[in-house]
């Protein structure tokens, strides 16, 4: 079956530069024609080329692609190059490309050689479409047999407890193109037996399905450890008709490691962003240690040496990034003083263009608080970047972009100067979000300042911590210095009560009821959890996701543990979802003799009503049961509850003015709120930084039902949860403020029904019109500002609403127009329209209205007077 | 009881107003519907137990609000739907539900 190879290697090693199809029939002894088919084939898949004459000679291609590309591989010297040109001959097998089994050691590159391979071959496969590349560990599930074989075959529905739908395999996923499995020989043999069918015939079953059979046509590579081949059937490993065997880094040439070095140098290079030495010394003790780990250790090893240097850099220990002996690991310090610095020979790397910018950086997180040091703090910067490293590192929306849009450039800077140069001499320290708030504080009063805006002054509050007064005059000082702004007395007061950490904001009530999720699937639990612990700004819910391939054993352990390792708690809610999980509950309760009830069919208004109530003090486990199996009624039976009589809902924002940040935030939400809120009323409160007293909260609590407290002062109302304005500017932040808005919604339903939308405008107004106007024909005024209205909304953004009151207010206001005329009595109206001084019209809106009013003047043989033109332009700001 | 419904200047409130009242004395309640402008409802909001607004000047809604808060008024949006077919019933069941 490989014959192919055979002819290929042939080739490779003859001592001739070219042979005949007859050279090769003979030499290995088939017949010429089939030898002649062969190599046609192989030229076509580009591996070999004819060289024209009688008879035609064929010549291996040699590669002379100079272009870097995804297929250059790193460090492919005289030791990897064979293995690279089997296997891609082996993939461009006509027909049907043969499975590869790669062998060897961990850390050699075995799946970075894989995709390599892969590229190599969809690069050079004469087909033009998207050939999916699916990569897949056997060992992720070697816990689980079943599942993972389903994984790469695919589950029908019912196959197993917990199959509850069709599942696609990675089998199909792959098909018509290449599929890795790492650790082949993890697979169960019954999986083994179904990937040789899978080779031999190109069909497979999905797990569970007697009937259907499903083709595929895959390429496969499998990668396994040497001794671990014994695992594999014989049937399936005699499938692999190419074996390649990726020799250990210490078999591999010196010039290869050297191009593995430099290349995991220049990587670290760009990450830096900064040009990298390195001592000779150390450069070569990485080209000639021990590294039983392979490439996968001498990689990391380097990112380690790399991060120990650059950290040097950042304390100003060197002026260059340059990576010494001492860095090396586990290197004895001994070694490094044989040498004086200057005599050191060093290698300097150039930093490339970085392609990797979502890649965690450890570099600047060094940068980031660069002024502490201790071999603990890097050691655990270090730790934490290499687990990173593997778990993908992102980064988190850009705050400060919001901010930007709020507070003026000069002064954000000036504040954040600030922070950075008063760090040291200040007897606080400050963190950045108090800063952000303290911004929106000072814009505010400079706005007011601005606008000449008379402003009652603040009593003056003193703080009771001289240090935080202290820091306040430091600060304000500073703002003098670099932006000129002159802060009086009482708001250099104000701003140490800022300075306050927000001690009792997190965690401020002590949930003395735990509250625990368990549901089934990988992370259902979480999810629900996550959303209600956003919501409510604190970790109430503990989840325990249940993925189909825990046992129930696991699961109980896991609850247990859970339970045990909450220490101060008078008993636990378990919130489960379905039946079978209830009896777990009585069993820990009995074991652990803590108090425990169960709920099941749990949904999210329940676990939102559990996690609210166990933050509220006093409460029982009991109460908190029957509060949140309410819930999951009033959850169903809505209408039932909305005759009761509903409290209106309402937005409290806190700031210690009661009229700086927190009315900026008022009107600011006001604008957020969708048509469906506008029954929300928002109301800014004044809370006094000494006593901090929250009781017009809870009186606005007795009255209203408060959704949540948005501001500048963290306070903690049992049951409200509270957000930061400094968050509220964050995306997340404003869509946790509307998930807020939109479960606390009476009912959706009417609402929509209510909402007029604009295409439904005309035929409402014309029968609306139709009820109250005496003189006009509401179809033909209703034809005019079909016509005419739509530049005039867009200028000034009518939501539908608008749209519809001017539709109205424009039609009423033509009926009485002529009808004072009719009866005389013009100047009376004229004079009763409510005009101030200030309303002016622009030339702009003067274009903008012109149409619309020549129109209506000429159909109606009205004159519209600049009263009124002045009244319509100010109605509709 | 008594109703104001606010626009601009009591124009096309009035209009409403009128049907509102219409629908009123069909079902024989006790219930009289002014009209008015925002402008003038601050001085004389203490007279009324509910207060509409007309969708044109819902922009207006925070102002009038404040105003309306100080004497116990609630305060709402007329039914859209209702406002343009000039639907005096509906907006009559708006103001007693508000009054609830």
């Amino acid at each position: 079956m490989s014959r192919i190879m055979d002819i290929y290697k042939k080739l490779n090693n003859t001592d001739k530069n070219s042979l005949s199809a007859g050279d090769i029939g003979e030499q290995l002894n088939i017949d010429r024609s089939t030898a002649s088919r062969y190599l046609n084939d192989l030229v076509k898949a580009e591996k070999v080329i004819k060289l024209p004459g009688k008879p035609v000679k064929y010549k291996i291609k040699t590669s002379s692609s100079n272009k870097a590309s995804e297929t250059d591989v790193i460090g492919a010297g005289d030791s990897l190059q064979p293995i690279l040109e089997t296997g891609t001959a082996a993939f461009l097998y006509p027909s049907r490309p043969l499975p590869i089994l790669l062998t060897g050691e961990t850390g050699t590159g075995k799946s970075y050689l894989a995709e390599k391979l892969s590229n190599m071959a969809i690069e050079k496969s004469t087909e033009r479409k998207e050939v999916p590349f699916i990569a897949f560990n056997c060992a992720d599930y070697a816990q689980n047999a079943e599942l993972l074989v389903g994984q790469i075959f695919g589950i029908k529905e019912g196959a197993f407890t917990g199959a509850t739908e069709d599942k696609k395999g990675l089998v199909e996923q792959a098909d018509g193109g290449i599929l890795f499995l790492d650790e082949i020989h993890r697979l169960p043999p019954s999986g083994q037996e179904m990937l040789f069918y899978l080779i031999d015939k190109g069909v497979y079953r999905r797990l569970g399905e007697a009937t259907q059979e499903r083709t595929a046509n895959i390429a496969l590579i499998g990668a396994t450890t040497e001794d671990s081949e014994s695992y594999l059937l014989p049937t399936l490993l005699r499938r692999f008709s190419v074996k390649l065997n990726v020799p250990p880094l210490r078999e591999r040439t010196i010039s290869e490691r050297e191009a593995l070095i430099e290349h995991f140098l220049a990587e670290e290079a760009a990450k830096m962003n900064t040009n990298l030495s390195i001592e000779d010394a150390c450069r070569n003790e990485f080209l000639t240690y021990d590294c039983p780990g392979n490439i996968g250790q001498l990689k990391s090893d380097i990112q380690i040496v790399c991060a120990r240097a650059y950290l040097r850099y950042l304390n100003k220990e060197e002026e260059n990034v340059l990576i010494k002996m001492e860095d090396f690991p586990g290197n004895s310090t001994a070694l490094v003083h044989q040498e004086t610095d200057e005599q050191k020979a060093v290698q300097l790397i150039e930093a490339k263009e970085s392609d990797q910018k979502s890649f965690p950086n450890i570099y600047q997180r060094l940068d980031k608080g660069s002024q502490q040091n201790g071999s603990d703090r890097l050691q655990s910067v270090v730790l934490n970047y290499i687990q990173d490293l593997t778990q993908k590192y992102q980064h988190s929306g850009s705050l400060q972009q919001g901010w930007k849009q709020l507070i003026e450039e000069d002064l954000y800077r000036a504040l954040q100067n600030a922070a950075k140069q008063l760090k040291d001499i200040m007897p606080i320290n400050i963190h950045e979000n108090q800063l952000y708030v303290i911004g929106l504080h000072l814009q505010n009063y400079r706005n007011h300042l601005k606008n000449n805006v008379d402003k009652a002054p603040i009593p003056e509050m003193i703080h009771p911590n001289m240090a935080y007064r202290q820091a306040a005059s430091q600060l304000a000082a500073h703002l003098q210095k670099t932006i000129e702004l002159d802060l009086p007395k009482s708001e250099i007061e104000l701003i140490a009560h800022f300075l306050t950490p927000e001690q009792n904001y997190k965690q401020a009530s002590e949930q003395t009821i735990a509250v625990i999720l368990v549901t089934h699937g990988k992370s259902t639990a979480s999810s629900m959890a996550e959303v209600t612990n956003y919501l409510l700004g604190n970790n109430v819910i503990h989840a325990i996701d249940m993925p189909l391939d825990i046992a129930a054993a696991d699961t109980y352990e896991r609850v247990k543990e859970k339970v045990i390792g909450l220490n101060h708690i008078k008993g636990a809610l378990l919130l489960v979802d379905i039946g079978s999980l209830i009896t777990m509950g009585d069993t820990i309760q009995h074991e652990l003799d803590v108090p425990i009830k169960t709920l099941s069919s749990v949904n999210l208004p329940m676990v939102l009503e559990a996690g609210r109530k166990s933050l509220v003090s006093d409460q029982t486990l009991d109460d908190i049961y029957y509060e949140s199996k309410k819930a999951m009624f009033t959850f169903m039976e809505k209408e039932q509850e909305s005759a009761n009589i509903k409290k209106k809902r309402l937005i409290a924002t806190v700031c210690f003015t009661g009229e700086g940040a927190a009315q900026l935030l008022e009107s600011w939400i006001e604008n957020q709120l969708s048509t469906l809120d506008q029954d929300v009323l928002i109301r800014s409160v004044r809370i006094d930084p000494n006593t901090k007293d929250t009781s017009i909260l809870k009186d606005l609590k007795s009255y209203y039902e408060v959704i949540a407290i948005i501001g500048t002062v963290p306070v903690s109302i049992d049951g409200i949860p509270y957000i930061p304005a400094w968050e509220l500017l964050q995306q997340e932040g404003i869509s946790r403020m509307l998930k807020l808005l939109e479960i606390t919604r009476q009912s959706t339903i009417p609402n929509v029904e209510k909402n007029v939308s604009s295409e439904e405008i005309y035929d409402l107004i014309v029968q609306g019109l139709g009820e109250i106007v005496t003189y006009i024909n509401p179809k033909t005024i209703a034809g005019i500002l079909n016509e005419f209205i739509p530049p005039i909304r867009h200028y000034y953004g009518w939501d539908t609403n608008r749209e519809l009151g001017m539709w109205m207010h424009l039609s009423v206001l033509i009926d009485r127009i002529i009808s004072v005329n009719v009866k005389g009595t013009n100047e009376q109206y004229i004079s009763s329209i409510p005009l101030d001084n200030t309303t002016a019209i622009t030339d702009k809106e003067d274009k903008l209205w012109s149409p619309l009013y020549n129109k209506i003047e000429e159909v109606f043989q009205i004159e519209l007077v600049s009263e009124i033109r002045k009244e319509l332009v100010k109605l509709s700001h | 009881m008594k109703l104001i419904i606010l626009c601009s200047w009591g124009a096309t409130s009035s209009q409403l107003a009128k049907k509102v009242q219409e629908a009123a004395e069909k079902r024989d309640l006790d219930f009289q519907a002014f009209a008015g402008g925002t402008g003038e409802f601050k001085q004389k909001a203490s007279e009324y137990d509910v207060a509409l607004l007309e969708p044109q000047v819902r922009h207006l809604k925070k102002e009038v609000t404040k105003v309306a808060d100080e004497h116990n008024i609630p305060v709402e949006l007329v039914d859209q739907r209702a406002f343009a077919l000039m639907d005096g019933d509906k907006v009559l069941d708006q103001a007693l539900n508000l009054m609830k």
